[in-house]
């Protein structure tokens, strides 16, 4: 398996044990709020932090694996060879969207950094620490689009996603 | 050439902040004769009230209103506003907001310093507590209830009372009421009007313990850009804005007391008694704002005392 | 004119196969660059997106419906509620919708519940000589019960993007719920006793009916605590997702013992994929729903809809045949997402509620669900019952009658939506 591939399997198991960490932060908050009146300052704001950098760490796997929802109603009714071409627009659209997110997102996260801010929410984290997520996450995915482009010679693969809810 | 000024607003255009918006875009396009049409997006269609700061710091949009209380992550001074009850009054506000006076400069430089800069201050009120049945009279009222807050110095004060503070939005405070999620409310007396929170809570408990203000700010560089001709013009309009809001806050505030008590909710002052009740235990709150504010935040309070 | 070419591209993209969720953020990225705003908005609005509370609900709803799924919960259920009402006049059919109901408190997804059901009750109503079309309609309907009956993903979303209380939407959707689930239920009932196609089923006896009550109880007992938990303002949505999902675990792993290690990473698994997919999307769409302010389309469109329909009455039938028309080729969160900010200023300047507007979009992206050409439920019955989407498609119309029906109802009594969330 290339080698992209393997990281972000790697970057999206990580990013599921994030999202699911954050059912056992927030159990812990209602007991600590209904049972002992006591609301914790951080189960919050950390379950916030690891859906924000779970969601955007697994996008590349995500990708990977065909997850994406996409409308296949139409290419659907297209010869292989257009499919095929169309899967590879699709894949130049999102590397272009990454892209641009990528390097704007590093803005925020280095002004921030540079700023020293801080949330100012009830833990008080530094702005950064969430923000840093977006150049991390589209790089992965911009790295793993272009996996997939490189692969699409040799692939049956005709569509990027699958349809659900 | 016709420059765009776009402010992001949170609230809808028929709020006392939007009817203000507008009477600020008429003006500044009256006085430039059109050569800034400013262009308002309510109702948060572009920006929440908390990624105002950012968006108009980054220029991705030139003006924008926001909560004083957004920029405490870059400039933690503004919470002064929030020290328990040291502007519990109109006169005191008023004092604290006019051209020159330390609380306002020390905010604004703060401010500035996250590449946008305040334009001009919007009037919303003084926080109170709702609670159904007691009011809240002294800090013993608060001891082991759940409270609704809306940021971390509000909780600090709850928690300095012996509450607990539980950060609940704007669009879930009715229900939280309702369903008893919390026990006390925090909002402004604005607030119980527009969202009919005398359907869930019947007592208001007239605090003032926090005073909360709205900024209209602009993104530094475009500001700069701007002829100085122009940026009179657009100053002149602000202060009529900023003079027009503050004069009809105390009508807005009447109106919703009155309107809060015609659906029949009790509504209680504070005794000098009650008041300084509430002094002893607060002074946590002032301490950790000196703690993260250092000299700036110290000197504000100085010539508060003053 | 501008409104036309931004449909255009904006189908041109999806029709083309790029993730609904890239196809929204880009076009809206581009937008916004020609309209001379900074690409800074891109990457603010998908943190902005990301930093919403109730968004938290999704991963944890997933996660618990998921673990009960891994746990076999969908199977004991139907056993239990087969063991009650198996022997009644259409038995099967009825067992089956309640099933689908009680899976519809447990999990946020119509798909999930649809499979899960559809997976044990398709062979066994089969089995008893049940009419195909009436069967595959049946299950590719009652799946959508997962959406209108809370927990609802749809509903999370709706309320995160138009800031209205998930828990009012939650509560709203009961009773029109409710409403479906008779009509389905005296449907399923005249239709098995005119058309006589069935071998009834005898009757459970006692200790059978225990034992697979015993083993569904924990689940329902579980459904029961998140949405009391929820009305009586115990937890947020996003907290009683996480009790739910802690709830889960326990009853599946230490109860049922049901759940192996194997199951519970797969769980894991699946719900980051879903999650994921769907919070892009509505990043996606917040970027898509800032160009779209910047352009002042729902400006463009409210002034249409005022110029061209008088009264709420017009709108309402107006906006349906729009929406069902876009239903034919849209899933049910692009449809939200996208027609929500348009819509939703023109129905409150028209006098309708922001949550009975909700649970309205919820009941007509339930329609979308099992139109076709593309609708979820019906590819999901069809890949489970091995048949083509012309079978289910052709199964499904009664049902969708019905659904139109309620949508009726609840036009005529919107307080089939406002009452038990505001007034009870
Ligand atoms: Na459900
Ligand atoms: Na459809």
């Amino acid at each position: 398996m290339h080698v992209i591939t393997r990281l972000s399997r790697l970057a999206g198991a990580i990013g599921a044990v994030l999202l699911a960490a954050t059912g056992a932060m927030l159990t812990y908050e209602v007991i600590a709020r209904y049972f002992f009146i006591k609301p914790t300052i951080w189960a919050a704001e950390l379950s916030q932090l690891c859906l924000i950098w779970g969601c955007l760490l697994a996008m590349g796997w995500v990708l990977a694996q065909r997850h994406h929802i996409t409308v296949n109603a139409v290419t659907g009714l297209f010869p292989r060879k257009i499919q095929r071409l169309c899967v590879a627009f699709a894949l130049l659209f999102i590397l272009g969207f990454s892209l641009i997110v990528m390097r704007w997102g590093w803005d925020i996260f280095h002004e921030s950094w540079v700023r020293g801010r801080t949330t100012g929410s009830l833990l008080d984290l530094p702005a950064w620490v969430a923000e840093l997520s977006v150049p991390v996450g589209f790089a992965l995915l911009s790295l793993q689009a272009v996996a997939e482009l490189v692969a699409l010679r040799g692939t049956t693969t005709i569509t990027l996603g699958s349809s659900h809810e | 050439a016709q420059e765009k000024m776009r402010i992001s607003l949170q609230l809808p255009l028929t709020s006392h902040l939007g009817e203000n918006l507008s009477l600020f875009e008429k003006e500044v396009e009256d006085r430039t004769g059109g050569a800034i049409d400013v262009e308002i997006y309510d109702s948060a269609t572009l920006y929440k009230d908390k990624e105002v700061p950012a968006a108009v710091g980054s220029g991705a949009i030139e003006a924008g209103v926001a909560s004083l209380t957004r920029y405490v992550g870059d400039a933690p001074v503004v919470d002064v506003f929030y020290m328990p009850f040291l502007f519990n009054t109109e006169d005191k506000v008023r004092a604290a907001v006019s051209e020159g006076n330390t609380v306002r400069e020390t905010i604004e430089e703060a401010v500035a310093e996250t590449g946008g800069q305040i334009l001009y201050w919007q009037a919303y009120g003084g926080a109170i507590l709702l609670s159904q049945g007691d009011p809240i009279r002294r800090p013993e009222d608060l001891e082991g209830k759940k409270v609704r807050v809306f940021g971390k110095t509000l909780g600090d004060f709850v928690t300095a009372a012996g509450g607990a503070p539980t950060l609940i939005s704007g669009s879930e405070q009715y229900l939280a009421y309702q369903r008893g999620t919390v026990d006390v409310g925090m909002t402004g007396v604005s607030g119980v009007k527009s969202r009919k929170l005398w359907e869930v809570m019947d007592t208001i408990t007239v605090t003032n313990h926090a005073d909360i203000e709205f900024v209209v700010v602009v993104n530094t560089e475009w500001w700069n850009g701007l002829s100085e001709e122009i940026r009179t013009q657009i100053s002149e309009a602000a202060a009529v804005a900023q003079e027009d809001v503050r004069d009809r806050m105390s009508q807005i505030e009447a109106e919703a007391y009155a309107a809060a008590e015609e659906n029949g909710m009790t509504i209680v002052e504070l005794s000098d008694e009650d008041l300084a009740a509430w002094a002893e235990v607060v002074q946590p709150v002032y301490d950790n704002y000196v703690a993260a504010t250092g000299d700036a935040g110290q000197k504000i309070l100085d010539s508060v005392a003053d | 004119m501008t409104v036309i070419l931004i449909l255009v591209a904006l189908f041109g993209l999806l029709l083309l196969g790029v993730p609904v969720a890239f196809a929204l953020g880009g076009l809206g990225l581009g937008m916004l660059m020609l309209g001379g705003f900074s690409p800074l908005m891109a990457p603010q609005a998908i943190l902005s997106t990301l930093d919403g509370f109730i968004l938290l609900a999704v991963p944890l709803f997933l996660l618990m419906s998921n673990v009960l799924l891994k746990g076999g919960v969908g199977r004991d259920l139907f056993a239990a509620v087969q063991a009650w009402v198996g022997h009644w006049p259409g038995g099967l059919a009825v067992a089956t919708i309640l099933s689908c109901a009680l899976f519809a408190a447990i999990s946020g997804s119509s798909v999930a519940t649809a499979a899960t059901i559809g997976t044990v009750a398709i062979p066994e109503m089969i089995g008893r000589g049940y009419d195909r079309r009436f069967v595959y309609g049946l299950l590719a309907a009652g799946g959508t019960l997962g959406i209108l009956i809370p927990p609802s993903i749809p509903m999370i979303v709706y309320g995160f993007v138009t800031e209205q209380s998930v828990i009012a939407l939650f509560l709203g959707g009961l009773a029109p719920g409710a409403v479906l689930i008779v009509l389905f239920v005296v449907f399923a009932m005249l239709f098995s006793r005119f058309s006589q196609a069935y071998t009834p089923t005898p009757a459970a006896t006692w200790p059978e009916r225990m034992a697979a009550t015993r083993r569904a109880l924990p689940s329902v007992a579980l459904a029961l605590l998140v949405i009391v938990g929820l009305y009586s303002g115990a937890f947020t949505p996003t907290e009683g997702a996480a009790v739910g999902f802690a709830a889960a675990l326990a009853i599946t792993a230490f109860w049922l013992r049901s759940l192996s290690w194997a199951d519970f990473r797969a769980a894991i698994r699946e719900s980051a994929l879903t999650t994921v997919a769907i919070l892009l999307i509505i990043a996606g769409a917040k970027v898509f729903g800032k160009a779209i302010a910047l352009y002042r389309i729902p400006q463009d469109v409210s002034a249409f809809i005022a110029q061209n329909f008088e009264g709420p009455l017009a709108f309402i039938v107006a906006v349906s045949v729009v929406l069902i028309l876009m239903g034919l080729v849209f899933e049910a969160l692009s449809m939200i997402l996208i027609m929500t900010p348009v819509l939703l200023p023109s129905a409150m300047g028209l006098g309708f509620d922001p949550v009975w507007f909700g649970i309205y979009m919820v009941i007509m992206v339930e329609i979308a669900l099992i139109t076709p050409p593309v609708g979820l439920n019906l590819y999901v019955i069809q890949s489970v019952a091995k048949t083509s989407l012309g079978q289910v498609a052709r199964g499904v119309w009664p049902f969708l009658v019905l659904m139109l029906v309620t949508v009726v109802a609840l036009y005529i009594v919107p307080d089939l939506a406002l009452y038990i969330p505001f007034k009870w």
